[in-house]
This record gives C-alpha cells, structure tokens and sequence, in this order.
C-alpha cells in the first residue's frame, strides 16, 4: 500500500505513457458517425449516429507494480481526441492485465456535481431521474421500426438491482499500448432491432444490454 | 453582575447550536446534518449569487419564471394554493412543490426520490417541460453572456468561466441556509419558554401517533411510505416505484415535515388536502387499508376530537415565523 501511495503521488512525474486506443467496430468495419456500414450476415446497413461511452478506473497490473487511475473519461467517436488515452507508467513498466469500468460506477453517481467528463452538461446525465447514462448508442438501420427507424439505446442506472456499470479485464503480453476494439455487433445481435429499438431508462432492459456491452471489447496489442 | 449574566448568555447559546460554519448553524438536538459540505464549503458570496440564482427567471426557457415561482419564502418555500405546481406557459406538473427547508440533513429529493443529491436537484426543474422547460446548454449559455453574472461567479468561486459545477454549488450554497428552527417547539427544546397545557397533550398525540414516520426534531424521518391515500385516478402516480422499480415502494412518497404547516399549505404529494384538518382526518377516518400500508398505519389511529385539537395545537408549535420573514432568504435587489 505505501508504494502504491507513492505512486499515484509521483504519477505526473513520468514521461512515459500507457497508451490506449479505442476503436468501436460493426463486423470488422470501424464505425465511423454518418458513414454506413454493413451487417456482415445479413447484409444489411447501419448508420450510426451516436456513440459515446464512459470509460475509467483503468488498472494496469504488473509483475510487482499496481497502477490505478481513478478518473473517467468520455469517450465520443465523433471526436478523435476522446479516443486515446494515455496514462503515465514508471521506467520499463510493462502490464501484465489491464481492467476498467464501462461506465460509473455507484458510488460516483451519488457523488454530487461534477466538473470536466462528468459536467452533465456533456449530456449523459438524467436529469429527472439522477444518474449518468453509461452509454449511448444511436442509428439508423431499415429493419428497425422506429421513427426514421431510429435505434436509441441509453444504458445506466446504478442503484440495486440494476446496476450497469461493468467490469472489463484482459490479460496482457507485457505491454505498453494496447487498442481495445469495440464490437459493436454483439449488442445489437443480441437485442434484436425489429423488435427492441428504444432503451432509455434505468432498468431490468438496461441492466441485460450493460451486459451485452461487457461482451463486446477484444484487446489487440 | 449585568456583564456576568451577559457572559452567561452568551456561554449558553454557545451550547445550544452546532457549527458547520458561521453561514450554517443548528440546534444541538438536530442530528449531524448529511449534507458533505467539505465538497462544497459554504462562503458568503457562493451563498449570494445561489439566492441570485434562485431568484432569476433566466433560468426559465422564456425567462418568465424562477424557483421562485414555485417555492416562495412566504409559504416556506412551497407554492401558494396551488395543490399541482404550475411551471412555464401555465402547464400544469403532477405533484405539489414542497416546501423547502432543513435541506442539508435529506440525502433523497423530490416526492418519489428521483434526485440523489442536493446538487442535482435544480437540474430537474430547469430541465422539465412543465416547470421551466429549459435546457443545461441554454442557462450555462444565458449567464455566461452575462457580465454580471461573470462577476458573481468570480467573486464566489475565483473563476467567472461560468460551469455547471458552480451554478449548481452556488443554489445548493443558498438552499442549505434555509434552516427552520427556531418554532416555539424549538425554544421549548432550548428551555425558553413551556408548552401550554393543550400544547403538552398534543405532543403526547403526535408522539404516540406521528412521530415514528415524521421523527422529531426535523419532523421526518425523510424515509419514503405509503400514507393510505387513495389513488387519484386522475393522475396515477405511483410514486417511488417508477424510480426504485421495486413493487415494495408503490404508493410510497417521500415523508414531508410537519414544520411550517401553517405556510405550506395544500397538503400531499399531489396537494389533495387544503386544510390541516382535513390531513387529520384522512388518518383518522380516510385511510384505504387496502393499500401496501407501512406497519405503523396498519392499525387505525384513533383520536377523540378532543385529541385533535390538542395535537393540532402541537402541530402550530412547529410554526416559524423568523424563517418565512427572514431577509437573508428573500428577493436580492
């Protein structure tokens, strides 16, 4: 523990960076705002409109080394800022696992206001109902019924027995930079559009597609 | 002798009341407040432009109404002879606004619980079509093209960027002074004055018949129950299971507080009864027992008219008068 604490104090100090690269795909094709993309089996098409998501509380693991970063950040693929991350590692750190949280987690949407990735205005907060919204992913696709056939999925909610906010963890090959791919796919599979196009509540729904979306991130490093 | 029994004075009232700063007293026999002030450290000038805020109908989507509107000082912050609160473009919401008061020792708001945390509380309203039907981007926006503005919030928070974070610290600064308690109960608390004889029976009635959901010294546990009111099919609102989504919680409203009646009228989540008797009554005579009742409301409450006036006469002792007339909570000019 005590070199723990030194760590997170010396944290700023280091020069070099643990970096992630975050990539959201549909059947191997990298999902870009506006731009359709094919469903692969079926061969239909999907515009996505939206897709933001809050990632945090990464932990690298080494051999004799835990690095935790408290902080979450807001990831939105319209814009390419959000999509590397980075975080400050010691000398010759190399991780052996890596896990984060695929939204916030309880005790942080108790937590109060806050500034910077959490200013609800960044639009991922309810307002009528507190809580962050972990993740939202909208489009367009033909075999949804919606309006516009509109898909709108609005996944959070934190209090028992609903809670979404999801663990994710992988192994590494002693790394220093990883992309995580997203696959977008195994959620929409798995919730079938002609029939469920509008989640947007906390709820039994919500809690079942966070866990869909747990399924999605393969590591390439 | 006079120094010596001003010293004294003094010495007591120093017993009497907790700090939490020099903006924000209580009475010893309140509990600890739950409010973690260390997040956001109460100061003059945040308090200040909180009451601007909260005062402002720039808030509102056509500027016309502020939280005000809703929640005046003379009612104890609840909305005068409205039983459904009225918002922006007269649109009627579904339940009364409640008075606002002792604030910083409830850790859940609105009738059903929706807002966890005192600081995100104004989002909703700001936000609702039926109150102020504006939205984040808009208020942050307004104030920030607001030289004035600028300038409180830089006085308040050495920063005049204007972010949510401060405008929501800033109303909940202002929010938390509104402390209640200095009603004729409270100066028997302090050992200043005596109940009356009818006053005295009447606290027997409400400590046998209220206090295990309205607790004294706050006058609520500000738990959540179901009070047997039956459903207004108008309106269907079943409360704190639309936001718990466990079937336990239907028909269960937040507790409100007995302080203050006399200015905060009507009464109930959806501001069914416009007289404290008729609130009586409904305990009295009014419950559906059909309904998921709590243990204490399962056996009927019975009360001699007598009774009733005794513990009505309780209840006017939780009046405030110096809270509804304080000047530091009204209108800044």
């Amino acid at each position: 523990m005590p070199f723990l604490m030194f760590l997170l104090y010396t944290e700023a100090l280091y020069s070099q960076a643990f970096t992630v690269n975050i990539k959201p795909m549909y059947y191997g094709q990298i999902i870009q705002i506006d731009h359709p993309v094919i469903d692969s089996l079926q061969g239909e098409q999907v515009t996505f409109k939206e897709c933001k998501f809050y990632l945090g509380k990464f932990t690298l693991h080494s051999k004799d080394t835990v690095l935790h970063f408290d902080r979450y950040q807001l990831i939105d693929i319209e814009n390419a800022n959000t999509t590397a991350l980075s975080f400050p590692i010691p000398p010759s750190f190399y991780a052996d696992s890596i896990s984060f949280l695929l939204g916030i987690d309880s005790l942080t949407n108790i937590n109060g206001i806050m500034d910077g990735d959490l200013d609800p205005l960044n639009g991922m907060y309810w307002a009528w109902n507190s809580g962050y919204i972990n993740m939202k992913i909208e489009g367009i696709t033909p075999k949804c019924p919606g309006r516009n056939n509109l898909f709108q999925f609005h996944i959070g909610g934190y209090q028992a027995p609903y809670q979404t906010a999801q663990k994710i963890s992988f192994a590494l090959k002693k790394s220093q930079s990883i992309e995580i791919q997203m696959n977008v796919q195994n959620v929409l599979e798995k919730v079938h559009l002609s029939k469920e196009y509008q989640i947007m509540s906390p709820g039994k729904k919500a809690k079942e597609m966070s866990e869909s979306m747990s399924t999605m991130f393969s590591i390439l490093q | 002798m006079k120094h010596i029994f001003l010293f004294c004075a003094f010495g007591f009232a120093i017993l009497l009341i907790s700090f939490e700063s020099s903006e924000f007293t209580y009475p010893n026999y309140f509990p600890k407040p739950v409010y973690n002030f260390s997040q956001n450290p109460l100061k003059k000038e945040t308090i200040q432009l909180g009451r601007r805020l909260f005062y402002d109908p720039i808030l509102s989507a056509d500027s016309s109404i502020s939280c005000a509107s809703c929640h005046s000082q003379y009612n104890a912050f609840a909305h005068v002879d409205h039983d459904l609160s009225h918002g922006i473009y007269d649109r009627i919401g579904k339940r009364n606004a409640p008075a606002l008061m002792n604030l910083a020792w409830q850790e859940l708001f609105m009738w059903d619980g929706a807002i966890n945390h005192l600081d995100m509380q104004a989002l909703a309203p700001m936000t609702h079509p039926n109150e102020m039907d504006n939205s984040l981007e808009n208020v942050i926006s307004r104030l920030r093209n607001n030289s004035t503005y600028r300038h409180y919030f830089f006085s308040a928070f050495n920063d005049s960027s204007i972010k949510t974070e401060h405008v929501l610290k800033a109303l909940s600064q202002f929010e938390l002074t509104f402390i209640s308690a200095n009603s004729k109960y409270d100066s028997v608390k302090k050992g200043l004055v005596s109940f009356t004889e009818k006053e005295k029976k009447g606290y027997e009635v409400f400590l046998q018949n209220c206090n295990a959901c309205h607790k004294e010294p706050l006058f609520s546990s500000y738990s959540f129950s179901n009070n047997g009111l039956p459903l207004d099919s108008t309106l269907l609102d079943y409360g704190r299971v639309s936001i718990s989504l466990q079937s336990a919680d239907s028909g269960y409203f937040k507790i409100p507080t007995l302080r203050n009646l006399r200015y905060s009228f009507p009464y109930m989540h959806d501001g069914r009864f416009k007289t404290l008797s008729k609130v009586i009554q409904h305990y009295t005579s009014g419950i559906d027992y059909s309904l998921n009742l709590p243990k204490e409301l399962k056996k009927p409450i019975q009360l001699s008219s007598e009774q009733k006036v005794e513990l009505m006469s309780f209840l006017f002792t939780l009046n405030d008068s110096s809270f509804v007339f304080n000047k530091q909570y009204s209108y800044l000019k």
